[in-house]
Formats: structure tokens, C-alpha cells, sequence
């Protein structure tokens, strides 16, 4: 197990290097300039000049690389072209935002996942649990930008619920909306991995068995048939929730939520290279890191499940 | 996962539903902005949210009221030397939102830290005007007195030549006085946590999600009605637009997709031209459109007006010229370019383009600019020209037309003080061809002297009469498009009183809003 | 592994992937006869019927150049049809032949390629997208391309663990030791088990690249006016969602059947192709924002 970990956060390192190679060989590809943000209107190409001295962007490439690895290596981001903000500053600002965001979209989707899932495959009432289960697929099927621009309508206009936008200082109501919004992506594969999970085990001995003990239909449920579909549930999950925490760009921008989505595509947009670099950076880690982390848990849910590397 | 876990889920999201308190305080003005701003000083605060902002906290000596008339600021009394050349300004008493008074040394140290090599100001040149200015900027050469405060109360700042426009130059966000011992103390993050003499003072900056500006509790002038000013950021329009309806902002601005449901909701929805023209500029450099002939034929094969009622909504007037109406000291000319597609393909032929041409257009990603240039590209193919459309995001699109390379590009100018100069200048002077501001590369000998001479003159009718002489040269060139004035719609709760919309967007500081 | 005739019965009984089999085939239909049913109707232009409610001469109403949505849609399907199916093609063939060197020769090739397939997931889709973009010329072709290339990845990782799991059956021992060359055994031992897989990913995934489109049209990454896709369609509705709701309705309902019917579909292969197969789900990370 120990070998397993330490061998996947030792093949961290040739991904992020390739992620900051690829990041630094396109960001000068890409035409576009961060000094132009910076000047604004009305500039002659000689205040650019300086202002490209002033960050370093005139030295020669190779230099500019080999400094950045080094700076990265010892764990210094930089600080942003634009706002003069350690990176690092506004990563820990924001993430937590990302995070909380993409915990709560995880909840919604699961339990709402799991609960329509299994109440399709129960089927007492087979024409709401096909709703449902057609719900959650169109759910996955509308753009993120409009389903969030419905539900705007409908819950803060409309129906006066809940907030319509923003971060609201941490307050829950404004997690509601942007949680759904995001959570629509994954709902449908757990409803529906749930509900085969579900039909798949009812057919088991332990299933029966306790049937025929007479425990009550919802014990039953919950207590033998549910926790065995779960296992395919996590995998879902450990996906999609890598993907979340890289933020959200559609859904962050509609509700205006602070997280690391909106960050990041803003700095592309101005060019702001450090925090582009940076941001990068953390989002892969996180990414392979919680990967590993899903991978972990395959081990812990289903001792089939032998872990390369290493024995147990 | 263990159902145990499945619990905390549940608990987690009974919470979510539980609704929480309500925060916001009562005397606090709520707006939004699109954008963040990316820093409050003045000297790097080049976007329209950090000019904004910035402009809140920090004072100038001369400053734009909201109809964009220069009034006092920080420099009660200023006088001007018979030739021009020396404006010496007398200061009121005030102080900094640290409660340090403000001296003529700060105006001189934060005047002197905008044009110092070591700063790398974008807008150095808001104060390229003072004798040795650009010297000291270049290569730090001693500006040798041309800056200075004799005592406490006094500032005297001597000129290269005549300039008419430097008092407006000097109200320009970046000419904000700045103190001292925080630039200092903050350096580089200054930016993010400011200290100015203006009548409000940052509270807090979450990034991403929220700015609040309280009074500031030093402010010399008669203190604002409200205590604070909170600005949401809030990127997309339509959530904007919920946010408003639900009441959560106070003022929001309209876009024009929207005018018609406003117009008919019967809200109080002020009206206001906006200082900005919107063009095509056409590349200059660049065959055909070096051809004087088939730009105005251009001109010409583009039904502008029906654009502005069905496209915009009627928010525009169309531009006869390049300089604003309420800019102008007379009524606007004729127009020259009535649509008339058959004139426009005549035009062609006589140029030797019978059969029409290809051409690309270039924009930036913007759904309006979309839907404009969607017809427009529809009203040339009528006349026998091909318009393929190209799209950048900002930083690459600004990179392309300040090389000159599309055809033609789709852009707008904002005004940064209400003057036919800044309409004229920084657009059609030929040394500012590229990020200067003349992206068409437009270059005429005759436009150029009368800049020049305009630049220098210091009287009025007769600056004037040079700028207007200049643009009818421009505007009989055609090198651009001609579009229109777009005009801004806001609507105001109506629980706002004594707000009006600026002319220049420095120009309402607050101070009279009441809620 | 079940017959053929299994696999089309077993399909067939899925009543809601059939379902989803005859809208796409009405909606694939009425593209293909898109210039017959409303011929060169969708570029017209006519600002005086701007903004037009639906009515009997415009069933889905009028953009605001008075263009009608309805021959637009058909238009559109086209083009966002057309993206998803090339754009899956190019992340496919890519998948395919790398997943299967991966799997195949393992070792160095395969570390290596595993690790390039850890870049592209662990990387931002928009940069490399706005990079794309600029470096070719922006429009259909760079869209296409960059979403096939963030695409392979997924197909790569799947068929890579199908060509593990295969590579050492008794079958292909057999090959191997008749003396069969690595294309041989590649081509007729290797390739046919990966096919069920992959036309699983390959269903999901069209759905997943036409969604794709449409947010990028959101931010202005789309294709370029004035080429109708139903992505750019509903971005550039947006703005008029309160004033004129059918710029957004039709072109949306239209997009979520589409990808509903190819989840649907998708769905269905997988279950008629084995119910236990090992395709959990498309990973779709690089191709959501």
C-alpha cells in the first residue's frame, strides 16, 4: 500500500513537468501579449518594452524557463502580471470556494443519484421511476450555461427562493443553485449505475435471504442492496470530482461564484503568465492527487480489488 | 462509502436548505461591475473598473462633475500664466483616509512616482505635457523645476508648450494623489489596498466576488449621504439582470437585447450618450483600402440607421463624423454616406472593383459585435464583397490590429475626458498609428498640422474650429466605417435618489446619492 | 462475449435506446434534407421581421435579423452533427492506435504514453483550446481538431486496459507462438475485442463533444458567424432569453433531445454488448469546462 502511494506521487513529477512544459511552450505560442492588458489604450512600443523588461519577458526564453522550473522547485508561484498578487495568495483564496462547490455539486448528484436510481429499480411505480431516470438524462443533456440561467429564473425570480448569484460570504443559500447547476453532470450516471447495481444485486442469495427473514422493504434497500451498488458509484464520483476542482468556468461565471474556473480563465484571457503557470500547476496536482486518492479507496471498499505496486 | 456516511450527506444538505440571515446594511449603495478590477493605483489602473474605483479613493487636483466639467478638486484655486505654460495650483485643506493631511509634496512625489522610469506607468503620459517630462520618463533626466511645491499649500507646474487639454488630462484617474509613506510602505501592493484623499476609502476586496468602499472618515468635502458603496462582480449580463429584479443592486445597467422589456416595464430608465464612438476601421496600408474610393463606397453599402433600430434597439445615433454631439459647439454636419448600395457599387467600378473583393473583418469574442457584423457581412455581399469573419480574444485581436494586419476590425473609442481632442488625436494623428490609438494607420500631412496647432491654441472657439476642420478632412477620407454613438440605459430602484449617469465615468463620485 | 445475434436482440429489446435510435435517425434526416425543406431560408436576411414570434410562416420565429430559426436549427445540425462525429473519428483512430502500442508493447512505450495521457487530462481544455485556435486559424477546423486531440486520452486509457486484458488469452498465445507478427496478431486478435469498447465511448462521447460545443460557443470559441450550430445559436439567445425566448427554446430542446437520444443509444450498446462490461463511463474530463 505504502509502495503503491509513494509510487504514484513519484510519477507526479514527470506529469507536472510535462503540464508546465506544454503550459510554457503554448503561452508563447499563442499570439496575444500580457503588456498589452497592462498598457490599456493610447501606449508607444516603447513603454511595452519597458514594461516587458520590468517582468522579465525580455529575456531569452530558455532563461525565462530554466528560472521558472527553478522558482517552481522551490514552491514560489510568482506573483501575477496584473494585480502584483502572489499566486499562491489567490489559490488559497479561492479553492476552498472551488472545493465547497464541487463537494456540494458531489452530494447533489449522489444522493440525488442514488435515490432516483433505486427507486427506478425498486419499480412499484414504473412510470415516475422512468421520469426520473429520463430527468436526470435530460438534466445531462442541457448546456451548463442555459440550465443555469433556467434555474436562475425560476428559483430567485420566479419563485423567490433562493439568491440568484454569488458567493454570499459562505452562506448556503447561494451554494444551492451553482451546486445543482453542477451537479446535473454526474446525477445520470449515478441514477443509472445505481439502478443496474440495484436490479443486479436484488437477485442475490444475501438479498433473498434477508427477504425471506421478512426485514422491511427499505432495510432491505438501504442496508444490503444500496451498499453494493455503491462501489461503481465511487468511481464516478472520484472522476468527476477531479474534474470539478478544476473549477467550473460555465457554471462559476453564470452565478458568479469566486472559484478557481473564473481565475484561471481570466488570467488566460489577459495572458497573465504567472498565475496561468500556477494555476495550472496546483489544478494538475489536485487532479492526480485525487486520483490516486479514488484509486485508494477502490482497495478499501473492495478487497478484490489489488492495488499495482505493491501488496497489501 | 458506509451508509453512516450517507447521513452526513443528508444532514449537509438539510443545512444547505435552511435558509440563512440577511446581511446586507441598509445605507449601502449596491452596483455591480462586469469585470474585476485588476488594481486601484492610479498609475497602473488602465481598465474601466480600476479607473472607476480608483478614482473614488483617490483625489485629483481638478477633477470631471457629472455633466464632464472640470471643477475643483483638491486645488482650490489654479492659475495660468498669460502663455500658458505655467498652471500654478493652490490646495484646499484635506486628508488621506489615514488622516494625514494632504501636502503639495504629495502632489509633486505622486505626480514625480507616475513618470519615474522606476514606476513603468502605462499612463506616464497623462503628464507627458510638463517640460521634461518625457526626458525623465525615457531616461531619468532631472526634470529641473518643472515640478514643484514652493510651500505646503502650492504646486507649480511649468509646460513644454501651450497644452489646452492638460486640465483634463490632469483629472484622468491616473493623475490621482496618492500617499506617500503607503506606496512606501506597500509597494507593489498599493494597488490592493490604497490610500487616497477621495471621498471613499476600500473596506474590503474578496476577490472575485466582491468590492465595499466606505466613507472615507477624513474626506475634507461635505460627507456622502450613504455609508457605503458595495460592487458585486458579476460577469454575465442576465445574472445581472436577476440580481436587479430580485433587488439586490441598485443601478444596473441595460443591455440593449433587453431595452424593449424595460421600455415597456414602466421603471424609470435614464438615458445618456455615452462619450464612445463605434467604427469598422478599415486598414489603411492595406490594398483596396488605401483607395479613398472604395472606402467611401464602403461607407455607403451598409444600411447603418435600420442596423440601429433593429439590431441596437435604437440605442445609437449614427456618426456623421468622429466627434460626439455633446461634444460639438455647433450642430452635427450632414451626413455624406446616405445607403445607397447602388452609389456604393458605382463607387466600386469607378475604383476598378466591378466584381466586388474579399475582405476579413476581425472582432473580438462579444455577442453583440457578433450580431452587428452578421449584417453587416449580409449588406456587402449585396454590393459584391465577401466578408469573412474573424474572431480573437482581446489580447490577441489588440496584438493583430496594432500590427495592421486584418483588413478591417470592428472597435470602439472611449473617451477619457470630454474634448474633441481626445476624439481626434489619439484616432487620426499619424505618430500614433498602432497602440497609439490610429489603428487604421490613417496618415494625412494637412489632419496632422491641424492637431498640432489645436493642441496649442488657447482659445476655445478657435481650438475648436481647427478639431472640427480636422474631422471633416477625416470624415471625407473615410478611413473607417462610420458607425454610431452608442447611447447607455440604466435603471435606478427606486429607492435611489440624486443620481444621475455620469458623462465621463469618473464623474459621479456618489456624493449626492441618497437613499 | 455474445454473438452478433444476441447483441441486436438484446438492443432491440431496449425499448428507450430504440427510442433513442429513431430520433436520432429523424433528426440526422432532417439535416441531410435541410436544403430541400427550407432552401438557402437560413442566411436571408430581413431586419424588418426581426425578432418574430413564432407563427405558421416561421414555426420556431426569427433571430434578430429576421433569419428563420427553424430552417437555422436544421441548418445547425449539420454543423454541430458534423463536429461531434469528426472530432469523435480524431480522438477514436488517435485512441485506438496509441492505446493499443501502449497496451501492446508496454514498457517504455507504454509509460510513456500513459504519462502524456495524465498530461492531457491533468490539463486545462481552454488554453489548450485558445491556443489551438490561434495557432490555426480559428473556426470549424480548429474546433474539430482541438476537441479530438483532448479526447483521446479517455479512448486511449480504455482500450489500453482492453488490450491488456486481452493480450494474454489463450487465443493470442496461440497466434504468437504459430509464428503471427505483431500486426498480424494486433490487427485480427487485438483490434476486434476493442471494438465493442470503444463504440460505447464513441456513442457517449458524441454527446458529450456536442455539449462541449455549445459551451465554447458561450465563451466565444465557437465557430464563426454566420455559421448556424446549435451551440452558437443558444449562446448568442442568451441575451434575449426574457425578450424573446424562442431564440434559446427551439435550438435547446433540439441540442438536449439530440444528446439525450445518443445517451440513450450509447447506453443501450453498452448493455446489449455485454451489461458487465468494464466501460464504468466515458471519462469526460477535457471536454467539460
Amino acid at each position: 500500500m505504502i509502495r503503491f502511494v509513494l509510487r504514484r506521487l513519484l510519477l507526479l513529477i514527470p506529469v507536472v513537468w510535462g503540464v508546465l512544459t506544454v503550459t510554457f511552450v503554448l503561452m508563447y505560442i499563442v499570439p496575444g501579449d500580457p503588456v498589452l492588458t497592462l498598457a490599456g489604450e493610447r501606449y508607444d512600443e516603447k513603454t511595452l518594452e519597458e514594461m516587458r523588461r520590468e517582468l522579465g519577458l525580455d529575456r531569452p526564453l530558455l532563461v525565462q524557463y530554466v528560472e521558472y522550473l527553478g522558482r517552481v522547485a522551490r514552491f514560489d508561484l510568482g506573483r501575477s502580471f496584473m494585480t502584483r498578487r502572489p499566486v499562491i495568495e489567490s489559490i488559497r483564496e479561492r479553492f476552498p470556494r472551488t472545493l465547497i462547490l464541487a463537494f456540494s455539486a458531489m452530494a447533489f448528484a449522489v444522493v440525488g443519484g442514488l435515490l432516483i436510481g433505486a427507486f427506478a429499480a425498486w419499480g412499484r411505480i414504473p412510470w415516475l421511476g422512468r421520469t426520473l431516470m429520463a430527468g436526470s438524462l435530460v438534466g445531462v443533456s442541457i448546456p451548463v450555461f442555459w440550465l443555469g440561467l433556467l434555474l436562475i429564473y425560476l428559483f430567485a425570480i420566479k419563485l423567490s427562493l433562493l439568491p440568484p448569484s454569488g458567493y454570499g460570504g459562505g452562506s448556503l443559500r447561494y451554494l444551492v443553485l451553482p451546486a445543482i447547476t453542477l451537479s446535473f453532470a454526474s446525477l445520470a450516471t449515478v441514477a443509472r449505475v445505481t439502478r443496474s447495481g440495484v436490479i443486479d444485486s436484488v437477485s442475490e442469495d444475501y438479498v433473498r435471504t434477508a427477504r425471506a427473514k421478512g426485514l422491511g422493504e427499505i432495510v432491505v434497500m438501504s442496508k444490503h442492496v444500496l451498499r453494493n451498488a455503491l462501489i461503481p458509484v465511487v468511481t464516478i464520483v472520484g472522476t468527476d470530482f477531479g474534474s470539478y476542482l478544476s473549477g467550473s468556468v460555465l457554471t462559476e461565471s453564470i452565478f458568479g461564484w469566486p472559484g478557481l474556473g473564473r481565475y484561471i480563465v481570466q488570467a488566460i484571457l489577459k495572458r497573465d503568465f504567472p498565475v496561468i503557470q500556477g494555476a495550472v500547476l496546483f489544478m494538475a496536482i489536485v487532479f492526480v492527487l485525487v486520483n490516486l486518492l479514488v484509486d485508494i479507496s477502490y482497495g478499501l471498499i473492495d478487497p478484490r480489488v489489488r492495488l499495482k505496486g505493491g501488496g497489501r | 462509502m458506509r451508509l453512516q456516511h450517507n447521513g452526513v450527506i443528508v444532514t449537509i444538505l438539510m443545512l444547505l436548505l435552511v435558509s440563512c440571515s440577511h446581511e446586507e446594511e441598509p445605507q449601502q449603495l449596491r452596483l455591480a461591475l462586469q469585470t474585476e478590477p485588476s488594481t486601484l493605483d492610479p498609475a497602473f489602473a488602465v481598465d474601466y473598473s480600476s479607473g472607476l474605483l480608483s478614482s473614488l479613493i483617490h483625489d485629483n487636483l481638478v477633477r470631471f462633475d457629472e455633466e464632464g466639467r472640470i471643477v475643483p478638486g483638491l486645488a482650490g484655486r489654479r492659475e495660468v500664466s498669460a502663455d500658458g505654460t505655467v498652471y500654478t495650483f493652490n490646495l484646499v485643506p484635506a486628508r488621506f483616509s489615514n488622516g494625514r493631511s494632504v501636502k503639495a509634496s504629495d502632489v509633486v512625489i505622486s505626480f514625480t512616482r507616475l513618470l519615474a522610469p522606476s514606476t513603468v506607468s502605462p499612463r506616464w503620459w497623462v503628464l507627458g505635457a510638463i517640460r521634461g517630462a518625457a526626458d525623465f520618463h525615457h531616461s531619468g533626466r532631472s526634470m529641473d523645476g518643472a515640478l514643484t511645491a514652493p510651500d505646503d499649500t502650492t504646486v507649480v507646474i511649468q509646460l513644454a508648450q501651450p497644452t489646452a487639454h492638460f486640465l483634463s488630462m490632469l483629472s484622468m484617474p491616473a493623475a490621482g494623489i496618492v500617499c506617500v509613506e503607503e506606496v512606501e510602505r506597500l509597494g507593489e501592493m498599493y494597488g490592493r489596498s490604497p490610500c487616497g484623499s477621495g471621498p471613499w476609502c476600500l473596506e474590503s476586496w474578496l476577490e472575485g466576488d466582491k468590492l465595499s468602499l466606505r466613507r472615507n472618515p477624513f474626506y475634507q468635502g461635505r460627507a456622502p449621504a450613504i455609508t457605503g458603496i458595495s460592487f458585486r462582480i458579476i460577469p454575465e449580463s442576465m445574472t445581472r439582470i436577476a440580481e436587479f429584479e430580485v433587488g439586490n443592486l441598485d443601478i444596473l445597467e441595460v443591455p440593449r437585447a433587453e431595452l424593449t422589456r424595460w421600455r415597456s416595464a414602466g421603471v424609470s430608465l435614464r438615458q445618456q450618450e455615452e462619450l464612445r464612438i463605434v467604427y469598422i476601421g478599415l486598414n489603411n496600408r492595406k490594398s483596396p483600402f488605401d483607395n479613398r474610393t472604395v472606402r467611401r463606397a464602403l461607407n455607403m453599402a451598409i444600411d447603418i440607421e435600420s442596423i440601429i433600430v433593429h439590431l441596437l434597439f435604437g440605442a445609437g445615433h449614427r456618426a456623421h463624423g468622429v466627434i460626439p454631439p455633446s461634444l460639438r459647439k455647433e450642430p452635427e454636419p450632414e451626413g455624406l454616406y446616405a445607403y445607397d448600395p447602388h452609389e456604393a457599387r458605382r463607387l466600386l467600378t469607378e475604383a476598378g472593383f466591378p466584381e466586388g473583393f474579399a475582405m476579413e473583418i476581425w472582432q473580438r469574442d462579444n455577442p453583440e459585435s457578433g450580431r452587428i457584423l452578421e449584417s453587416v457581412q449580409g449588406y456587402l455581399a449585396q454590393v459584391g464583397i465577401t466578408v469573412k469573419l474573424v474572431t480573437r480574444e482581446w489580447s490577441a485581436f489588440k496584438q493583430a490590429i496594432n500590427r495592421g494586419t486584418p483588413d478591417a476590425f470592428y472597435l470602439d473609442w472611449f473617451a477619457d475626458y470630454p474634448d474633441a481632442e481626445n476624439f481626434i488625436a489619439p484616432l487620426f494623428h499619424s505618430e500614433n498609428v498602432g497602440g497609439g490609438g490610429n489603428r487604421s494607420a490613417y496618415t494625412n500631412a494637412a489632419v496632422d498640422s491641424l492637431i498640432e496647432e489645436a493642441a496649442r491654441c488657447p482659445e476655445e472657439n478657435r481650438r475648436w474650429e481647427l478639431y472640427r476642420r480636422a474631422e471633416e478632412l477625416v470624415y471625407s477620407d473615410a478611413p473607417w466605417i462610420f458607425l454610431w454613438f452608442p447611447l447607455r440605459y440604466e435603471v435606478i430602484s427606486p429607492r435611489v435618489r440624486g443620481y444621475r449617469i455620469p458623462a465621463v465615468f469618473t464623474g459621479q463620485r456618489f456624493l449626492e446619492v441618497k437613499l | 462475449m455474445s454473438s452478433r445475434g444476441t447483441i441486436f436482440r438484446r438492443f432491440t429489446r431496449n425499448r428507450s435506446a430504440i427510442c433513442g435510435l429513431i430520433l436520432l435517425l429523424v433528426v440526422g434526416i432532417l439535416a441531410g434534407l435541410a436544403d430541400i425543406l427550407s432552401p438557402g431560408r437560413s442566411a436571408e436576411i430581413d431586419l424588418e421581421g426581426s425578432l418574430s414570434p413564432p407563427s405558421l410562416r416561421h414555426p420556431f420565429g426569427t433571430d434578430p435579423f429576421g433569419r428563420d430559426i427553424c430552417a437555422r436549427v436544421l441548418h445547425g445540425a449539420r454543423i454541430s452533427l458534423g463536429v461531434g462525429f469528426l472530432a469523435r473519428t480524431i480522438s477514436l483512430v488517435l485512441g485506438l492506435v496509441l492505446g493499443i502500442a501502449a497496451g501492446y508493447f508496454g514498457g517504455k512505450t507504454d509509460a510513456v504514453l500513459m504519462r502524456l495521457a495524465d498530461i492531457t487530462f491533468a490539463f486545462p481544455t481552454l488554453l489548450l483550446l485558445i491556443a489551438v485556435m490561434a495557432v490555426v486559424s480559428p473556426g470549424l477546423t480548429s474546433l474539430i481538431a482541438t476537441l479530438g486531440i483532448v479526447g483521446w486520452a479517455a479512448v486511449a486509457r480504455l482500450v489500453r486496459s482492453q488490450v491488456l486484458s486481452v493480450k494474454e488469452r489463450d487465443f493470442v498465445r496461440a497466434a504468437r507462438s504459430a509464428g503471427a507478427g505483431d500486426m498480424t496478431i494486433i490487427v485480427r486478435h487485438i483490434l476486434p475485442q476493442c471494438i465493442s469498447p470503444v463504440m460505447v465511448v464513441y456513442t457517449l462521447g458524441l454527446g458529450m463533444t456536442i455539449m462541449a460545443e455549445a459551451s465554447l460557443s458561450f465563451l466565444g470559441l465557437g465557430v464563426q458567424p454566420p455559421t448556424p450550430s446549435w451551440g452558437r445559436m443558444i449562446s448568442s439567445g442568451v441575451a434575449f432569453m426574457r425578450t424573446a425566448p424562442w431564440l434559446t427554446v427551439f435550438p435547446g430542446l433540439v441540442l438536449t433531445v439530440t444528446v439525450c437520444s445518443l445517451n440513450l443509444v450509447g447506453d443501450g450498446l453498452r448493455d446489449a454488448l455485454d451489461p458487465h462490461l468494464n466501460v464504468g463511463r466515458v471519462d469526460t474530463k477535457g471536454i467539460r469546462l
